[in-house]
């Protein structure tokens, strides 16, 4: 059993009755309330008559090129996409290119091949012998032989300056050895 | 050669013929898959019931061609974001609504564009009646136009949020759940402001139809 309906309640649930969308229950309410109540049948007769006139209008036709115009655009559309994947493609290939620069100038200097450091194990050797010179002064002849190697260590008698000679006249053979630096 | 041309002709327009005859969404998939006819399609349906929305949401005709020739460019656009589980119908109004929300913002920002409106009105006032149906009386015929321009001067009277929903319903046909997704409205307030247009529809064209 549905409550008796009062005009307040018809006009705020009028669109849902209007358009079918209440339970049947309640929509019998609202004709109900439509057959006793004249003001709210004069009002879903206006509404009623109302909307059949707007659907009744009639419908504005578009120009007749609007369907050019919108080619066009559509084709200024596409031109602009292309234009831009364009500029875009260009553009990645600048910045692919200066990251490229950038990163030869940053890790180039890493990448060069680096002399190889060889450590050998030190040597051990011995120091050589100082070199004994002998003073022009007893090069008096061309026959005169100075063989370092085989001046023997200073005798005993010998100290320092002591320098022994051994002395080969030219065919002669004989050898003597005399010293030197003693007086 | 003759025969050869012939056959490819005929499997065009077939094709053509296949792409007609099919819905919203398959057209847009084709049209994702390379299809550039499928677009024209989905222009060629929507175009007269776009202009004609979005001329009762602003009351101006021009800019409602303009308006409609933005939709279309928007869905180009941003066809490949749509999803596809969503109704195409829905999406297109909504941009639409958009679109003609923003025009009626602007021109109340705008007095040159109020200006405009009364321009076309003057033109329409001054044009030769058309004789629709020789059956009728002139006077039937006077009362009648009278009444349409009544009827459509009263639509453009609501308020913008209530003439967007009540256009959307009475004209479009749409459905509550429609007109809340279109207007980004929950199913209350669709229902709210359609029942107040309704009202202040019905205080504005009573003296008329008595």
């Amino acid at each position: 059993m549905v409550a008796a309906m009062d005009c307040a309640g018809f006009l705020s649930g009028y669109s849902e009755f209007r358009d079918g969308l209440l339970p049947r229950v309640e929509a019998e309410a609202f004709d109900g309330h439509v057959a006793s109540c004249a003001s709210c049948a004069r009002y879903d007769r206006v509404v009623r008559l109302g909307s059949r006139e707007v659907a009744g209008l009639p419908p504005i036709a578009p120009s007749e090129d609007f369907m050019a115009r919108l080619q066009h655009r559509l084709y200024t559309v596409d031109a602009e996409r292309a234009t831009s994947a364009r500029a875009a493609g260009t553009s990645s290939m600048l910045v692919l290119a200066l990251a490229a620069l950038l990163g030869i100038a940053a890790w180039g200097p890493l990448m060069q091949p680096r002399k190889a450091v060889i450590v050998l194990p030190p040597v051990n050797a011995m120091a050589p012998q100082p070199r004994v010179e002998v003073p022009l002064l007893y090069r008096t002849g061309p026959f005169l032989t100075v063989d370092e190697r085989d001046v023997p260590s200073a005798p005993s008698q010998g100290g320092s300056g002591t320098v022994f000679f051994r002395y080969s006249p030219l065919g002669s053979g004989s050898v003597f050895t005399t010293s030197i630096g003693e007086p | 050669m003759f025969e050869v041309l012939q056959n490819t002709a005929d499997s065009r327009k077939e094709q053509r013929a296949r792409t007609e005859e099919l819905d919203d969404s398959g057209l847009v998939a084709s049209f994702l898959d390379g299809d550039k006819r499928a677009f024209t399609v989905l222009a060629d349906r929507y175009h007269a019931r776009l202009l004609n929305f979005i001329y009762r949401s602003t009351g101006d005709r021009e800019r409602a061609e303009d308006l409609v020739q933005e939709t279309f460019i928007r869905v180009y656009r941003h066809i490949h974001r749509f999803d596809q589980t969503r109704k195409f119908s829905t999406w297109i109004y909504t941009i639409s609504s958009n679109l003609a929300k923003n025009e009626l913002r602007n021109r109340s920002r705008n007095p040159l564009v109020l200006f405009q409106t009364l321009k076309k009105n003057w033109d329409a006032d001054h044009a030769p009646l058309e004789w629709e149906d020789n059956t009728y009386r002139p006077d039937d015929l006077f009362r009648k136009r009278h009444l349409r321009d009544l009827i459509e001067a009263a639509v453009e009277d609501l308020p913008e949020h209530h003439r967007v929903v009540f256009v959307l319903r009475e004209m479009e046909g749409k459905t509550y759940e429609e007109i809340a997704e279109i207007t980004g409205c929950n199913l209350g307030t669709v229902k709210s402001r359609l029942n107040r247009a309704r009202n202040n529809f019905a205080q504005i064209i009573a003296p008329l139809l008595d």
